[in-house]
């Protein structure tokens, strides 16, 4: 199959870009971005987003449909993928997954996954003065954590009880993401909350625009809580 | 997560009938978002107990153990999350069930759900099931049943002592 982007430049493009769709669906609402990517930038082209419950399955698609009607380009015409890997709920990212890997595998195209709780860090754009906390609720008392500077993530991505996590915020951070929505009050006691965010599909374009794109069968979901112990059967009847 | 564990409370039910009522009884203590794990020996009386939970909640359908569905959901004037992992044999296996989003509404029981422990959080009511003998432990061939609750977590804490209003004045047989 001739790849996406010298198609695009055989029809007539005077650069060679390459077009980008990718989808979140770690949190209750879904999105879509469809973006150009050309030599040292991406323009979204459109973005589409679910409202918020819990139809992730049903609605994927016909927001992938609506993005890409509202670029004026087919799904034939994208040449790369990327997709949100979580942490976050685990039936939504399920759904995120299955649809970019049937487009990958479908259509031999590349993907790149790019981390939830980096894609809410970077719409923000963390500062030395002011990281961002990206807090993205994981269910039960419990939030996925992750603390970003100007240069990057400043530990690693936590889980945990929001009790827990949210005084390890640095006093002058901002928190972000559903999970600091719901648990507002334990993370404004401490830092300043900017509400109503999500991971956004146009900066999980951004990001992943510049980042080395793999083999679908290689992009993994990040959950964070892999149970992987092994159960001894005899326990059951102990 | 070290701490204190309340103990055990432990009450003794006549016959199928009464178990099912005290089932009822505990369901007025349940919140939303609550947790039972049923443990007991296949035939201790698990799907039974669920029952008039069920009742209780208002759940009209009739429930049966999901063994191999896994995971059943009935809408009653509250909603019930039956399910029952004895078929799970690795941690891994219960990601499928997504249970952060299912435990999420509604009051859930997990038959079978001790062996699955480590991925169900600190917040939970464990329900401990088995035959009662008779008094003078002749026969095994009773109704009777000892049923053990044992509450975890700070969901809990402040309902131990309603818990323990519960069990008095039941059957001793």
């Amino acid at each position: 199959m001739e790849p996406a982007g010298e198609r695009i430049a055989r029809l007539g493009f005077r650069l060679v870009v390459v077009l980008i769709l990718g989808i979140t669906s770690s949190t209750a609402r879904v999105g879509v971005a469809v973006g150009r990517i050309e030599t040292d930038s991406v323009t979204v082209l459109a973005e589409t987003t679910s409202s918020d419950d819990r139809r992730h399955a049903e609605d994927a698609t016909p927001l992938m449909l609506e993005a890409l009607n509202l670029a004026g380009v087919t799904v034939q015409d994208i040449g790369r993928l990327a997709v949100d890997v979580g942490p976050g709920r685990f039936t939504g990212l399920r759904v995120g997954f299955s649809t970019v890997r049937a487009l990958a595998f479908a259509l031999d195209l590349p993907v790149t996954g790019v981390s939830s709780l980096e894609v809410l860090a970077a719409e923000q754009g963390p500062t030395a003065q002011v990281p961002v906390a990206s807090v993205i609720d994981a269910r039960r008392s419990e939030v996925f954590q992750q603390v970003y500077g100007p240069d990057g993530p400043v530990g690693p991505p936590l889980v945990g009880p929001a009790l827990d996590l949210a005084p390890t915020v640095p006093g002058n951070a901002v928190a972000l993401g559903d999970g600091a929505d719901r648990y507002l009050t334990l993370y404004s006691d401490r830092v300043a909350v900017v509400s109503g965010r999500e991971p956004s599909p146009s900066w999980l374009l951004r990001l992943a625009a510049f980042r080395p794109a793999l083999d679908a069968a290689n992009v993994e979901p990040l959950y964070l809580r892999d149970p992987d112990v092994q159960i001894n059967i005899r326990t059951r009847h102990a | 997560m070290p701490g204190s564990r309340a103990p055990t409370i432990t009450v003794r039910t006549a016959d199928a009938n009464e178990t099912q009522r005290l089932a009822a009884a505990l369901a007025d203590l349940l919140e939303e978002g609550d947790l039972l794990v049923l443990s007991g020996d296949l035939g201790a009386g698990k799907t039974c107990f669920t029952q008039g939970l069920g009742r209780a909640l208002g759940v009209t359908d009739r429930i049966t153990s999901p063994t191999f569905t896994l995971a059943n959901r009935y809408e009653g004037e509250r909603t019930l999350n039956h399910l029952d992992v004895y078929r799970i044999e690795q941690l891994s296996e219960t990601l499928d069930l997504d249970l952060p989003e299912l435990l999420e509404d509604g009051i859930t029981v997990i038959e079978w759900g001790e062996q699955i422990l480590p991925v169900l959080g600190a917040d939970l009511l464990i329900v401990r099931i088995r035959h009662g003998e008779d008094a003078d432990h002749v026969s095994q061939q009773t109704d009777c049943r000892v049923l053990e609750f044992e509450p975890r977590g700070p969901a809990w804490n402040p309902r131990v002592s309603a818990l323990r209003a519960l069990a008095s004045g039941w059957s001793s047989c």
